[in-house]
């Protein structure tokens, strides 16, 4: 294997480069900020090359399927049709030409809406589901979602203030209390994986094994 | 070079929390290992892989619906990472069929590369095929499709996950798959909760790699962690302790 391409190498890259940022942010270096900046101007250099890699991937599994008129075949044509044409008109015209201003506005947008709008059916068999009182602890869920969900509605309040202030106690006391619990475990594990990362023991992101 | 105002105490913090986790690394060198609690959720993964090969029906990886391994949600997606490389060693043992997918352009040929070493380290690269891990930019949609598509018998999510996090365990979970989540993304967390059968919360993520790996280095990292959790406490019931006598200690935490 090339020494490029070594995992050794590629832990001393991320180490040199983790020091330089932890440095520059912790440290009022003069030209520090410039060099940090420069090091994530190359992150999104090697963003859009994996850009570049991930459209290759969806050529390969679509065109293929497409050539011999497979399951879905017109799927995979719209995919690659709509990647070849918006690529064309964003590479021709530039991004901000009206044309790609337009398509952007009137396709992804309404898509991206479509499919978010999704949520809320999702949402509400998730939460059929998890409210089922099975045990005592679902009972109990079933029973302060049920006082939240009073609580946000105009009518509950009008008809019996005290959802109110049982709903402002609930938000303030003990879901403030189980959720900094929370955020100060996500914090501290953050940084043992960030520091695994430096020291080489964390290798997910190097192939894995371990 | 001077401290950065505002980042004196965030950095005296850090070095508190490296010298605990260097301590219990070095501790662990020395064969001194610690306890680790047992997380269900990764004990399951066994388990959801082996129902999946029996079931002959496709195990589906997500590492997140976004963010990538170069932002701040790198953590999560590196905890996703090991997940993958665990989940697909698993399956290229066992001949069972993986699916990989991401919206995350980004992550994308990381997985891609974990996918195919897995396989490598078990002899199996010619199992390896180009779409067990797939870009899927749209991912509500796309995800949907292939998940009902290869009928899933499993459905591993760890990472960083946004809305889509209910979408794909609700479609997972129609599908009659096992499905294990895992986020610390905070607002998707009750979702996750609500629609997987087990579930890492927060930080239990971020041991995923050290648990899976058995590597008692890592354990002795997250024994680090902990004395980071008495400290946390500790500053905690100090700071209430002020604030009652009438001391700010607000104003130094700012530094």
């Amino acid at each position: 294997m090339a020494w490029y391409k070594s995992r050794e190498f590629c832990q001393i890259v991320t180490l040199i480069v983790a020091i330089i940022i932890l440095i520059t942010y912790f440290f009022d270096i003069p030209g520090g900020g410039e060099v940090a900046s420069h090091l994530q101007a190359f992150g999104t250099i090697v963003s859009a090359f994996a850009l570049m890699v991930g459209v290759l991937n969806l050529f390969q599994i679509h065109l293929p399927n497409l050539m011999r008129k497979g399951r879905y075949w017109y799927t995979s044509f719209i995919v690659c049709a709509s990647i070849i044409l918006w690529a064309s008109i964003a590479i021709c015209l530039g991004s901000e030409h009206p044309i790609s201003r337009t398509l952007y506005m009137t396709v992804n947008y309404p898509l991206s809406g479509t499919a978010y709008s999704f949520t809320a059916f999702y949402i509400t068999s998730a939460a059929y589901r998890a409210f089922r009182a099975r045990n005592i602890d679902s009972f109990i869920l079933l029973t302060i979602g049920t006082l939240v969900i009073l609580y946000n509605t105009p009518i509950a309040n009008a008809v019996f203030p005290t959802f109110g202030d049982i709903g402002d106690w609930i938000f303030a006391v003990p879901n403030k209390a189980g959720f900094r619990g929370v955020v100060i475990g996500i914090a501290l594990g953050s940084v043992a994986v960030g520091l695994r990362t430096l020291l080489g023991m964390e290798r997910g992101y190097l192939r894995g094994g371990g | 070079m001077i401290l950065v105002s505002g980042r004196i105490s965030a950095f005296i913090t850090l070095l508190i929390l490296c010298g605990f986790i260097l301590w219990y690394i070095m501790e662990a060198r020395k064969g001194r290992v610690p306890k680790l609690r047992r997380l269900p959720a990764l004990e399951a993964i066994d388990e959801a892989v082996g129902r999946a090969t029996e079931m002959g029906r496709p195990v589906h990886v997500s590492c997140g619906s976004g963010g990538s391994i170069r932002d701040e949600w790198a953590s999560q997606v590196l905890a996703g990472l090991s997940v993958l490389s665990y989940v697909a060693e698993l399956c290229a043992e066992y001949d069972t069929s993986l699916i990989a997918t991401t919206p995350v352009a980004d992550n994308f040929p990381i997985m891609s590369e974990i996918v195919r070493e897995a396989y490598r380290r078990k002899n199996k690269e010619e199992s390896f095929k180009p779409d067990m891990v797939v870009y899927v930019p749209g991912y509500n949609a796309a995800s949907i499709g292939i998940m009902v598509e290869r009928n899933i018998a499993a459905n591993i999510m760890v990472g960083p996950f946004w809305h889509e996090s209910v979408i794909l365990a609700e479609v997972g979970a129609s599908l009659g798959a096992i499905q294990i989540g895992g986020t610390a993304t905070t607002h998707q967390l009750p979702f996750i909760v609500a629609s997987c059968d087990y579930v890492l919360i927060g930080e239990e993520m971020f041991a995923a790699g050290a648990y899976l790996s058995r590597d008692p280095v890592q354990i002795g990292s997250i024994a680090g962690m902990d004395w980071g959790k008495v400290l946390a406490i500790l500053l905690t019931l100090f700071g209430l302790l002020m604030e009652a006598a009438g001391f700010s200690i607000i104003k130094y935490l700012n530094m």
